[in-house]
């Protein structure tokens, strides 16, 4: 396997509210290696973009957020630095794509300027040379006629043309790790498609590693290596993706593919769906967190939280119902 | 941008041709005539009569009215009623009080509620918010004559730091007159700053939780480029309106306070003029303040463009 670039572990992220600490993140442990694709599914609500934001510290620390565990990178443990040194690896080490560009750029500023600002804050260069490669990444990015776009304001470009705005403010300064957080979740499904096929190419042309968030699962089935599958504030299943989409072992897993609608499937059938809804932070559930809305849940399950186990070559699971049974399924 | 600002210049002809009707209106169906004020109690109806043919009186008011806005496209508002005196060089002569004084309040109030605004918003739930709250909060609340008294009170009575009333002229050195204008300048503009601060408070806490801002700090901009580039460049939309409201606040209260600490301004002059029934003065005056208020209103409708690229597309 290729170097790890980054190691999540064992991260907690509480944020203090009026009725007290609530845990969005419980434990999360992953790895991201150099130029893999990795992808986080989950439903809204499971920290998926919690764990993302986490790991640029993007919290107030101060009255907001409390971390712990530890989050490496370049061999040391992001929440040990400073503020400053953090500041230095956000945006030049470490990207990050938002879901809605409209939003996400800023309004009263170009294009271009937004794209200056990054390289001007990291990389030190004139207003004259990052001008020059501003217009370079807008060209690098599939923007046409980048030099006229440079000036123009966000609320002046297409949506799919705002995205691939945000993604070269985001690779302005070769990050070494992109986060793509719902990239494509904003956009019409052709553009889906050309946004997702620029951030795959980045990714082998930069050599960088990308963790692609999403609740898309054919996205991340067509363009990710490995995938993550969070359920409140936990993984709940890991491995390639050839494992998780044929062999999930998780009823979670198994529940969000088959939620997934077929071109081939009997029309006269309702949609899967999976059963309730991700209860609140405050309300989570002691045991198995998906015990309630799990069709095989067991007393077991109620009372005992399941570890994350083994399973395979590249398979984990958080499952009371696997281990034995995970041989025979197989 | 140029056809933007030409529309926003154009748009102002129809309101000021409204405003004009209705000041001339307003100030001739008031029961009063200025040919008997002039005149006096003891004079006779045929000398009032006479007085009133002199002075157009007796035409009809549609006449009155075009014979009003041409004199006035020549630079002559017409004569005062109380001495006689071009209504220009009256105006002209109570202008400068009016004008210095709310800037004065505008200046302080800029500088002290536009930095508490954007700190309170940042450092959202701590004391200084809490402090900028109150502040704002009884700045609303309090009428300005009142605080007028307080500060009189406080500053002139007890410590003797400022004059009670009375203005000094600029000509008779800047510090004498800064210190004539201070307290009622204070008065004036407290409200103000609390408005500002209020609105600045309120944009720039929405703004700090927009996506973009969260966008910036991913990008490794620092926290003080933040604060005070990306959120306040967005936060300003606001800032300029109150801002414009503010000026044209001043202006109008300016009377008030002009009275209570005996300023001889424009606020003054109008509240005599009306009570001695002066047409000339009084509409000069309002129409003054009229076009004056549209102005700045066009021109806050140009400062958004020029903030806010959005608008100028519209």
């Amino acid at each position: 396997m290729q170097e790890k670039i980054l190691e999540v572990d064992g991260l907690c992220t509480q944020f203090r509210t009026e009725r007290g600490l609530l845990k969005a993140i419980d434990g999360v442990s992953f790895d991201v290696y150099r130029g893999e694709m990795l992808g986080i599914v989950g439903e809204s609500g499971c920290g998926k973009s919690v764990t993302s934001q986490s790991i640029l510290r993007l919290y107030d620390e101060k009255r907001l957020v409390k971390y712990s565990g530890e989050i490496r990178f370049e061999g040391k443990n992001l929440f040990d630095i400073p503020m400053k040194q953090m500041r230095q690896i956000r945006g030049e080490k470490i990207s990050m794509v938002f879901q809605d560009a409209l939003s996400s750029l800023n309004p009263v500023f170009t294009v271009g300027n937004q794209i200056v600002e990054s390289l001007r804050i990291h990389r030190k260069l004139s207003k004259k040379e990052a001008e020059e490669k501003a217009v370079k990444m807008l060209e690098l990015v599939g923007i046409p006629d980048p030099r006229r776009r440079f000036y123009q304001y966000p609320f002046e470009l297409s949506g799919g043309m705002r995205q691939r705005v945000m993604i070269a403010v985001a690779l302005a300064c070769s990050p070494r790790l992109l986060i793509a957080d719902e990239p494509t979740t904003a956009l019409d499904v052709t553009i889906q498609a050309q946004i997702m096929d620029l951030i795959v190419d980045m990714n082998r042309r930069m050599d960088m590693g990308v963790m692609l968030i999403t609740h898309d699962l054919a996205v991340v089935a067509e363009t990710c290596s490995r995938v993550i599958v969070m359920y409140l504030g936990q993984i709940v299943e890991e491995g390639s993706v050839d494992d998780i989409f044929d062999r999930p072992a998780h009823p979670y897993t198994k529940g969000l593919i088959e939620a997934v609608p077929k071109m081939d499937g009997d029309r006269s059938r309702r949609l899967h769906q999976i059963d309730g809804t991700v209860p609140l932070l405050s309300q989570i559930p002691s045991g198995c967190r998906f015990a309630p809305r799990c069709p095989y849940a067991s007393e077991r399950c109620r009372k005992e939280m399941p570890e994350l186990k083994t399973i395979g070559a590249t398979q984990k699971v958080r499952c009371h119902c696997v281990t034995e049974e995970q041989g025979k399924e197989a | 941008m140029r056809k933007f600002i030409v529309k926003r210049v154009l748009s102002v002809i129809p309101v000021l041709i409204v405003v004009s009707v209705v000041i001339f209106l307003l100030v001739h169906l008031v029961p009063g005539d200025p040919a008997a004020a002039m005149l006096g109690d003891m004079a006779s109806a045929e000398d009032i009569a006479a007085l009133r043919a002199k002075m157009g009186l007796d035409r009809p008011l549609i006449e009155q009215y075009f014979v009003w806005i041409i004199n006035m496209f020549k630079g002559d508002f017409g004569n005062s009623v109380a001495n006689g005196e071009p209504v220009l060089s009256v105006v002209i002569s109570h202008l400068m009080p009016t004008v210095s004084l709310a800037l004065y309040a505008l200046i302080i109030a800029a500088l002290i509620a536009i930095p508490m605004g954007m700190a309170a918003a940042q450092k959202k739930g701590t004391v200084i918010d809490h402090v900028v709250t109150v502040c704002s909060l009884a700045g609303v609340s309090l009428p300005s004559f009142l605080l007028g008294l307080f500060l009189m009170l406080l500053f002139s009575v007890r410590l003797r730091l400022f004059p009670v009333s009375g203005y000094t002229e600029m000509s008779e050195g800047l510090v004498q007159h800064l210190r004539s204008i201070t307290l009622p300048a204070i008065a004036l503009g407290f409200m103000n700053a609390a408005l500002m601060m209020r609105m600045t408070r309120a944009s720039m806490l929405e703004v700090l939780n927009s996506d973009y801002i969260k966008m910036a700090r991913a990008k490794g901009v620092k926290e003080k480029w933040i604060l005070g580039k990306h959120a306040f460049k967005n936060a300003l939309v606001t800032v300029i309106t109150v801002f414009g409201q503010s000026i044209v606040h001043a202006l109008a209260g300016a009377a008030v306070v002009e009275s209570l600490f005996a300023i001889p301004g424009l606020g003054q002059l109008m509240v005599n003029s009306i009570g001695r029934r002066d047409y000339y003065v009084i509409q000069a005056i309002v129409m003054l303040i009229a076009v004056f208020n549209v102005l700045i209103n066009m021109l806050i409708d140009i400062l958004y463009g020029v903030v806010d690229p959005r608008v100028r597309i519209r």
